[in-house]
């Protein structure tokens, strides 16, 4: 997939909700998926759910509002684990801090892998912060300290009046990329150099 | 709300769908981000998608070029809403950079299925009824106000119980269907009584019991309302018995209830013309300040408070009038003279722009100074003042076909009416000379500014008219009716561009007042430019077949 045209490419931009901030030990409560063919969203096709976890504590529902009796029903990462799989297969993950986001399905799968389910390789994804940064570099504009979700959603005007719900987020830098897209193929990068960025001054 | 449903729920046709329904809709659809230059879509070909232009601008290209531009907020494709054979009369290639959510067409033939106004809108929309989608109200309706029936302001179904039942069954009605009152009825669903909240505390507060049956908390008689009676009939019950709700019946039955709520909501039409017509008569009288400004205003809130451009032009050309008349009166004192006063142009066919503008012309008269000032002192601000000598035919044929063309719109406004009748006469033989013979509108061929359209249209209609013996001045709609009546023109061109006519007219008036055109429906708004055009082709064609 790497070596797809970055116009044509297939990719799944991935939001996660997680009740901490350690992939070894926090868990995943919601997942938001939605792919694209090069510049088209295809919302019909997206997958977004909540996922029950072990444990639930208060700290992290301030992030992400998602309280205890909203996860009463919702499936355990094990039983989505099979179609989050078929849904990323073959996609070029994007998304925001997707380093996080890909850390975090990796360990669930390593988990899983020990109990039923083998363990997909994630290949690195793209990240829409890094890829700002290269964008701006390549322009010859000074490049922040800090690129913010919120600093990509003003760059690009995009203003929902609501945030922090992992379906929304996954759209909002999907329409980021989108975006971005267009001015990384004007300067000719492919889908495997947006892909290789690391930038270690860029703080998220 | 995901943010492509959070956006579209505030755009018409989407915001009349459930949160449910667009939710469902947004499920179904993809978002593409399209470069400048890209092909979206092919004539021809049914993608079975309609398109939202979310960003940017798409043009809709034919062999011959350019056609139109669909803008933001608008959308390319409503007719696949309502069967599947429709295909795109252009291409369409994006202008600029543009985001488009392509929505799946058999998806909103579904909820057009199943939501009721959005089909509606989306049928009017496509069956060209601009004015219902405009929700103009007309001076007729709100006249008719109260001489609708009872039975049209009655909303849902009426809560009731028996005598026998207990004052705490009646409290829980009230309570279970959120209402200030029920309605007690006796074996064959007659209404014997009715209990209110206030009936409830009067009775608790004296010491009573809520376990009692309820027909001894009741008041009684009820006053009651058949079902075909007027609201102005209602009203007086109202008003003669000093209660707040009715009982409406049929055939001695209960059928309904109404309250003086429902009374009041079902004149908030009437209530917006009264509210007109008092701000007409303050500029009649002519504020101290500026009567134009008095003028305008009047215009402003009648345009504001949704009345219809007919309904606004007939207040204003009445007052337009009246204040002429006021204004211009010294110069037409003495009955010798034989002289007299006429609105030429769109006031004449009783139209206005706005702001207000007049043009005059004075026949048998060459006095005629200082009439501009008293004019415009008066709240009208008069473009131009023309003067006619003795020699009618003299200064008519001086003039240029177009000339001509604006003068048969003269109407009388004061002064001695023979100088009228002989203009006229004039004007009609001059006309029997072919005057306006090859005569052709020339304005505008494509979507051009809606003014120039609107000029367009008024003209050639004017000149149809003419050439079927018709120089009666009047307005454009009334005119067009004439010649739909009379099968001089299809009867369906004749509505169908009545309609679009209008709906202009309302567009570009609500524009200049609000000085908002981002609150208009663009879907709207571009659907009657595209039909105005259209039609107004045909019409000419008709013309130049004689």
């Amino acid at each position: 997939m790497a070596d797809q045209a970055l116009e044509e490419g297939d990719f799944a931009a991935v939001d996660l909700e997680t009740t901490g901030l350690r992939p070894g030990s926090d868990e995943i409560v919601a997942i938001a998926i939605i792919p694209m063919k090069g510049y088209r969203i295809l919302l019909g096709s997206a997958f977004h759910t909540l996922v029950k976890p072990g444990r639930l504590d208060g700290k992290s529902i301030k992030f992400h509002g998602i309280c205890p009796r909203d996860l009463e029903g919702a499936p355990s990462f094990e039983e989505v684990s099979g179609k989050v799989r078929a849904i990323l297969e073959g996609k070029t993950m994007i998304g925001y801090a997707t380093d996080f986001d890909r850390a975090f399905l990796v360990e669930r799968y390593k988990k899983l892998g020990r109990i039923a389910d083998p363990m997909p390789s994630f290949d690195r994804g793209i990240d829409i912060a890094r890829v700002e940064a290269w964008l701006l570099r390549r322009e010859g504009i000074p490049v922040p300290r800090r690129i913010g979700f919120e600093d990509l959603l003003e760059r690009y005007r995009l203003n929902p009046a609501s945030r922090h719900d992992a379906l929304s987020d996954a759209y909002l830098a999907a329409s980021i990329f989108q975006r971005q897209l267009k001015r990384a193929s004007e300067r000719g990068a492919t889908i495997q150099e947006l892909k290789d960025l690391r930038d270690p001054d860029l703080q998220f | 709300m995901f943010p492509p449903a959070e956006y579209l729920s505030k755009v018409k046709p989407f915001s009349l769908l459930q949160k449910g329904e667009l939710a469902e809709l947004v499920g179904k659809m993809d978002v593409g981000f399209y470069r400048e230059g890209k092909q979206v879509f092919r004539r021809g070909e049914n993608s079975g998608r309609l398109y939202f232009v979310r960003e940017g601008r798409i043009g809709l290209f034919s062999e011959a070029g350019l056609e139109e531009v669909a803008e933001e907020d608008e959308l390319i494709g409503i007719e696949g809403a309502l069967g599947t054979g429709w295909r795109p009369e252009y291409d369409g290639r994006t202008l600029e950079d543009s985001v488009i959510f392509e929505l799946d067409s058999s998806a909103v033939r579904l909820m057009a299925g199943r939501n009721e106004a959005f089909r509606s809108y989306v049928e009017r929309l496509s069956s060209r009824r601009f004015l219902e989608l405009l929700g103009g109200s007309s001076l007729r309706e709100a006249e008719g106000g109260l001489h609708k029936p009872v039975s049209q302001i009655v909303g849902r179904s009426p809560v009731f119980c028996s005598r026998e039942e207990r004052l705490i069954d009646a409290i829980r009605l009230m309570v279970e269907q959120r209402v200030g009152s029920v309605m007690v009825v006796g074996p064959g669903m007659e209404p014997v009584g009715i209990v209110t909240h206030s009936d409830v505390l009067r009775h608790i507060s004296s010491g009573a019991r809520i376990l009692e049956p309820v027909e001894r908390a009741m008041s009684s008689p009820v006053i009651t309302v058949g079902s075909g009676s007027s609201v102005l009939d209602a009203y007086v019950k109202f008003v003669s018995n000093g209660v707040n709700h009715l009982a409406v019946v049929e055939d001695g039955r209960l059928a309904g209830v109404i309250s003086i709520k429902d009374l009041i909501s079902s004149l908030e039409v009437h209530t917006h013309f009264f509210r007109v017509m008092k701000g007409a008569a303050g500029a009649i009288a002519g504020g101290p300040a500026s009567p134009q400004r008095g003028m305008d205003e009047v215009i402003k809130n009648a345009s504001r408070r949704g009345l219809d451009y007919p309904s606004i032009s007939a207040i204003v050309a009445k007052l337009a009038d009246s204040a002429a008349k006021k204004a211009i009166s010294p110069w037409f004192g003495d009955p010798g003279a034989r002289a007299a006063a006429m609105f030429t142009g769109e006031l004449g066919r009783g139209e206005f722009s706005f702001p207000l503008q007049a043009d005059l012309l004075v026949v048998g008269c060459k006095q005629v100074e200082g009439i501009k000032e008293a004019l415009s002192e008066a709240g009208i601000n008069a473009r131009k003042v023309e003067c006619c000598d003795a020699d009618i035919q003299g200064f008519l044929k001086s003039l240029r076909p177009d000339r001509i063309l604006d003068l048969i719109d003269a109407r009388y406004i004061l002064g001695d009416n023979r100088a009228c009748l002989k203009f006229r006469d004039a004007l009609r033989e001059l006309m029997g000379q072919g005057a306006l013979e090859g005569e052709a509108v020339t304005a505008a061929g494509s979507c051009g500014e809606a003014e120039v359209l609107l000029r367009e249209i008024a003209d050639t209609v004017k000149i149809l008219a003419c050439r079927h013996g018709d120089m009666v001045p009047k307005p454009t709609w009334e005119r067009l009716e004439t010649l739909g009546s009379q099968d001089l023109i299809p009867w369906e061109l004749s509505v169908t561009l009545r309609e679009a006519y209008i709906a202009l007219r309302t567009f570009e008036l609500t524009g200049k007042v609000c000085g908002d055109q981002g609150r208009l429906d663009k879907n709207v708004n571009k659907k009657v430019v595209k039909t105005a055009v259209e039609q107004t082709k045909r019409l000419k064609e008709m013309m130049s077949w004689g």
